[in-house]
């Protein structure tokens, strides 16, 4: 079963009326609604299923304590709850923010260190005094922060609890988008999920901020690439100034260390409170990022309508040029209001994601922009009210907001020309250079190879969609590029050492099985010819685990190949009788 | 002559037989034996005495001044240590205890969760009970209670739900669990509506002995107009 799809004007538990779907992850449905007496609120109807289930109610329960008692301006306390009778679904209702989201503020562009620096300053102090009240988010993410205007940047964490939900009634739709922000214990059912998780979510948090982009490789695009992802995230990193600049952009090397460490696998490296992220990242100002992002990325999922709270409509620019683009590379962002004179009807953005006009003064400032009402002037930084959060229609007379700038594209129509000459030069020049240099690169490859990729060595646990590797990988055949033409005779064979932890029951090396007692009487060394060779182990319980390795000529080898236990499927206990009776 | 004789000696044997022997003695009057003392009232301190309860047999529990109402029809008992009722052997079920508690918040969790065992034990149910989860409040007349319930139990086979309730009355803990199969509906209430019934046993008591004085009262204000 999955939360009730709802359609607008329908009326849950008696007393709100829903206005429009702002997200659905399966188990959950997240609605702006209006209540009886006109307030605007969110309302998450969750899967009647969960209903059922005593210890999930009894989880959430708790969370809704524990989330009222922190401070209120820190959190969106939920302040109804209760089961909708037409539907049978449990449902919660909190207060529509009127601020945006993080992931909205980094849409328009990434966000100066200075700027990351204050708003991780105020996570950390909602996370760690929730954190001293053993509660833990376990689901931080750019949509579940909210920040308020400068020069404090006050936040507002959401979705305390969402892990309690997913976890129960683990859906695709929600591992797609929260996996992302996971530690890699999330990923692992045994383990005992705890504070390092949330900073290790902060600190992908605080890239993304940066940079607009997610850290991990895998997650450039939407949906992400899983797989590759849990490979990922159990592998070895680049320092994040690396990683940045590998998508063109600049972070201060400076916090590379403290970063290291947070985004460590290994939870008791990690730095022991958020705080201390914040105040090297404000010590490091010198960051930033210099180009926008061209791939949207997980952080900022397509959703029919934008998040609660986190749609408003960008300031009024007196000065601006008319600039349409920003409009239509960002649906779900709304055009101000101001300019048009009248909400604006992008087709991913609800009705109620704007703003009263009448609250914003400075609607009223004539602005020499069409119906796009905002911009920079072409060639400079992007102004800072383009992040919104000097929007007068949100917040009258803030200051602005002190943005990275932000190089726009100056032209919709040169810049493929010039990145297609590019490509085709770099092409081009790559072809001619494998075609001269081609021995002397295969020679060096067999004598310095790797034993295995990176990623591979780290381990990676798999999650069920590794079980889908089929025979057509792309690692398949043995000793493909080893050269050994060159060498005029057969190469030696390579002993290496192959465990599985614990045993598997099937192994297979290059699609072929590897008779198992025969190999246990072999101390587990198999002979292979050096080169890429591909190894499968399966065990009834366990995650197939496939990976490919490099064999180096004359140089033994070691190889454990760790399963993953398969998560079980939690079958629901049956409710109670007396104070939790069966529905 | 010779005749004469034998017919005088003849007559002699029969006057003599006709009306000159006693009388035989009545027979004795049947015993009328005493009939056996009544056998005493049950106790009612063990279920296997199957003490009926009325519609509003009142059980208290041992070490409070406090008694729950047991459910009409179910058989009861009550010792030093427990009352108990239940429907049948297999089937709903309550009994409650009071102790002592211990120093220590710590310390009472675990006293409690021993308390839980015993009675589960009792009661002959299979639950686990490692981790209790009290969650509920609720109020009883002047006492306030927790409650909690505990899911896959069976007693004698029979798969049921645990009711737990705790209070504090008369400085002691106040601890009750409650047994009921899976559907039975009916027990299940009759558990609840004994436990939410659940008040001071000395009103009853008082009220029992002002009943008492009011008789006692009447009975001398009539000795006294007939004098």
């Amino acid at each position: 079963m999955t939360a009730p799809h709802l359609g607008p004007g329908t009326q849950v538990a008696g007393k709100y009326t829903i206005r429009a779907l702002l997200g659905f992850t399966g188990e959950v449905a997240t609605y702006h609604a209006a209540s009886n007496v006109g307030q605007e609120v969110v309302l998450k109807l969750f899967d009647p299923a969960l209903g059922q289930r005593a210890d999930v109610m009894s989880k959430l329960e708790r969370v809704r304590a524990q989330v009222a008692a922190l401070p209120p301006d820190g959190v969106v306390p939920v302040f109804d709850f209760g089961y909708d009778m037409t539907t049978s679904a449990p449902f919660s209702v909190c207060e529509k923010l009127q601020i945006p989201s993080l992931s909205k503020l980094v849409e328009t562009g990434p966000l100066s260190a200075e700027v990351v620096a204050s708003v991780m300053q105020n996570v950390a102090r909602v996370l760690e005094a929730a954190h001293a009240q053993q509660l833990f988010h376990h689901a931080l993410k750019p949509t579940n922060i909210f920040v308020g205007p400068a020069p404090h940047y006050p936040v507002r964490i959401t979705d305390f609890g969402a892990s309690v939900v997913r976890s129960t009634s683990p859906t695709h739709e929600a591992y797609a988008q929260s996996a992302p922000w996971w530690a890699p214990e999330q990923m692992q059912p045994a383990a005992v999920i705890g504070g390092p998780a949330d900073v290790f979510a902060a600190a992908l948090v605080v890239f993304y901020s940066l940079t607009g982009r997610s850290f991990w490789l895998s997650c450039q695009t939407s949906p992400p690439d899983l797989p590759n992802w849990q490979i990922e995230i159990m592998g070895a990193r680049p320092p994040v100034s690396q990683r940045a600049a590998e998508f063109g952009g600049t972070i201060n090397a400076a916090i590379d260390g403290v970063f290291a460490r947070a985004l460590s696998v290994n939870q008791p490296d990690r730095p022991h409170s958020l705080a201390e992220l914040a105040t090297v990242l404000q010590g490091a100002p010198a960051g930033g990022y210099q180009n926008q992002p061209a791939v949207k990325t997980i952080a900022l999922p397509e959703m029919d309508f934008p998040q609660g709270g986190n749609a408003y409509p960008p300031a009024p620019q007196p000065q601006a040029q008319p600039y349409g683009a920003p409009q239509q590379s960002n649906p779900g962002y709304p055009a101000s209001p101001h300019g048009q004179g009248a909400p604006a009807q992008g087709p991913a953005h609800a009705p109620h994601a704007q703003a009263p006009a009448a609250q914003a003064p400075a609607a009223q400032a004539p602005t020499a922009g069409g119906p796009g009402g905002y911009a920079p002037a072409p060639g400079a930084p992007q102004p800072a009210a383009a992040h919104g959060l000097s929007d007068p229609g949100i917040t009258p007379g803030l200051p602005p907001f002190p943005a990275t700038p932000v190089k726009k594209k100056r032209s919709g129509s040169t810049v493929p020309i010039i990145i297609s000459v590019v490509v085709a030069l770099l092409v081009g020049g790559g072809a001619v250079a494998y075609l001269f240099l081609r021995e002397p690169a295969e020679t060096t490859a067999e004598t310095t190879a790797a034993s295995s990729s990176a990623n591979e060595d780290q381990g990676a646990p798999t999650g069920s969609a590794q079980e889908d590797t089929g025979s057509g990988s792309e690692s398949a055949g043995p000793a493909a590029d080893t050269g050994s033409d060159d060498a005029g005779a057969e190469p030696e064979k390579v002993e290496i050492e192959l465990t599985c932890k614990p045993d598997c029951d099937e192994l297979l090396v290059d699609n072929e099985k590897v008779d198992l007692d025969e190999h246990k009487k072999n101390d587990n060394k198999l002979s292979l010819l050096p080169g890429k060779h591909t190894l499968e182990a399966r065990k009834a319980g366990y995650y197939t685990r496939k990976e490919t390795i490099v064999i180096e000529a004359d140089k033994p080898t070691q190889k454990e190949l760790p399963l993953q236990r398969r998560r079980k499927r939690q079958v629901p206990k049956p409710c109670g009788q007396f104070l939790n009776p069966c529905r | 002559m010779k005749v004469s004789l034998q017919y005088l000696v003849g007559l002699g044997l029969m006057a003599a037989m006709l009306g000159g022997c006693p009388k035989p003695p009545p027979p004795p009057p049947p015993k009328i034996e005493e009939p056996p003392p009544p056998p005493p009232p049950p106790k009612c301190e063990a279920l296997e005495e199957k003490c009926k309860a009325g519609d509003s047999t009142k059980l208290v529990i041992p070490g409070v001044q406090y008694a729950i109402t047991a459910p009409e029809g179910w058989v009861y008992a009550t010792d030093d240590t427990l009352a108990a009722t239940q429907k049948s052997k297999k089937g709903a079920a309550l009994v409650f205890t009071s102790y002592e508690p211990d120093k220590g918040k710590l310390a009472q969790i675990k006293q409690r969760k021993d308390k839980v065992g015993e009675l589960v034990a009792f009661l002959n149910v299979d639950a686990k009970t490692d981790s209790l989860d009290f969650k509920r409040d609720e109020k009883a007349g002047d006492l306030k209670l927790a409650l909690g319930e505990v899911v896959d139990v069976s007693r004698k086979e029979k798969e049921g739900f645990l009711l737990l309730v705790s209070t504090n009355a008369d400085g002691r803990k106040v601890l009750g669990v409650g047994f009921a199969p899976a559907g039975d509906q009916e027990s299940t209430k009759a558990i609840l509506t004994a436990i939410r019934g659940i008040e001071h046993a000395a009103s009853d008591d008082e009220d029992d002995k002002d009943d008492k004085d009011d008789e006692d009262d009447k009975k001398d204000d009539s000795e006294g107009d007939s004098k």
